[in-house]
């Protein structure tokens, strides 16, 4: 590796964040490189390119998921590692994991093949949240509040092509304040509320974003969190009672942070964040 | 960079975006209000944006 070599940003879309990170390589004089992920082919066992470390910001799971693997195999850093993609693009593994170290998650049931689902509703009690186990942005998200609820969603899901739509995820609704935090390394480094009229609290559905006190317990469970599935540049999401309770729902592997840049605009993310690339490329 | 116009794929309607887009942008035809995706920056060039898919997101 020279100092010479691009920082790589590979992304199917150059969003706020993507334009963040290229401003600030532009500002910090970096050579940097976009690659469309969509366009990338390589032969097994072609010499490895020239990359300095690479931001996988591919929008699909599943290529997203080749990137990492395809960077660590030819020995160049990647934000995240497949290994972290691999927990973080899947609820099922993500909540595992996040159980596993002793990380609270809200109560939480699995069935394997739709016809199933509603146990799995039931055990968790309700009203519950039923979620695609791969999928983003708020979307297929139903709040199930009696059996004939869960039958109804669980023979929809039957009738999709998709066989991981088909699994069954679902978890004990818990109403509180939604939180996000963003980890970078091994530190938080922000914290924001999401608000909205409606239940599903994502930015990309339109909930807006305030600023967020990082208190150190908060700072803590968000880093054991990223630790949890692997560490690298996070988002957690996290939801806080009243009491002050906080469970983890999720660790995000392709953060989007449009909204905590909203309300943290003297905070410099993309800087922390090629810093961190800068250190794994060291 | 030159062109900074194109020509919506879906309407036909011309589209003008300032000098700083940059390719795999999304921008909005303004006469049609479909999703166009900057495919060349020079020229310029736009196409649909494709469907978000079910693995899309974070």
């Amino acid at each position: 590796m020279r100092l010479s070599d691009p920082l790589v940003i590979v992304a199917t879309r150059i969003r706020v964040e993507e334009r963040m990170l290229i401003e600030a390589l532009k500002r910090r004089r970096l050579p940097y490189l976009h690659i469309d992920d969509r366009r990338l082919v390589y032969r097994v066992g072609a010499p490895s390119p020239t990359w300095r470390a690479v931001f996988n910001r591919a929008l699909a799971a599943t290529r997203r998921l080749e990137v990492s693997r395809y960077c660590e195999a030819v020995g160049v850093p990647v934000l995240n590692t497949a290994a972290t993609l691999d927990r973080c693009d899947n609820k099922i593994a993500g909540t595992l994991a996040l159980h596993r170290a002793g990380l609270p998650v809200p109560v939480t049931s699995v069935a394997l093949d739709p016809a199933h689902g509603a146990e799995a509703v039931a055990q968790v009690g309700y009203p519950a949240v039923v979620k695609p186990v791969v999928g983003s942005w708020g979307r297929g998200l139903a709040r199930i509040n009696d059996p004939d609820a869960a039958e109804a969603v669980f023979g929809l899901r039957e009738q999709l092509a998709s066989p991981v739509q088909k699994l069954g995820y679902a978890q004990q609704y818990v109403p509180g304040r939604d939180l996000r935090v963003l980890v970078v390394g091994d530190r938080a480094v922000a914290a924001i509320e999401r608000t909205s009229g409606h239940w599903v609290r994502n930015t990309a559905r339109g909930a807006l974003p305030a600023a967020r006190a990082l208190d150190p317990g908060l700072a803590d469970l968000a880093e054991r969190a990223a630790c949890a599935v692997g560490g690298g540049i996070l988002g957690v999401d996290l939801l806080e009672s009243d009491s002050g309770r906080r469970v983890v729902l999720e660790v995000n592997g392709g953060v989007e942070f449009h909204g905590l840049a909203e309300a943290h605009p003297t905070l410099r993310i993309a800087d922390l964040m090629i810093d961190h690339a800068l250190e794994l490329a060291a | 960079m030159s062109g900074t116009i194109s020509v919506c794929p879906e309407c036909r309607s011309t589209v003008a975006l300032d000098g700083g887009v940059m390719v795999a942008e999304i921008v909005d035809c303004v006469d049609c209000a479909t999703p166009l995706e900057v495919v060349s920056t020079d020229p310029l060039i736009l196409a649909l944006a494709p469907e978000i898919e079910e693995d899309w997101g974070e």
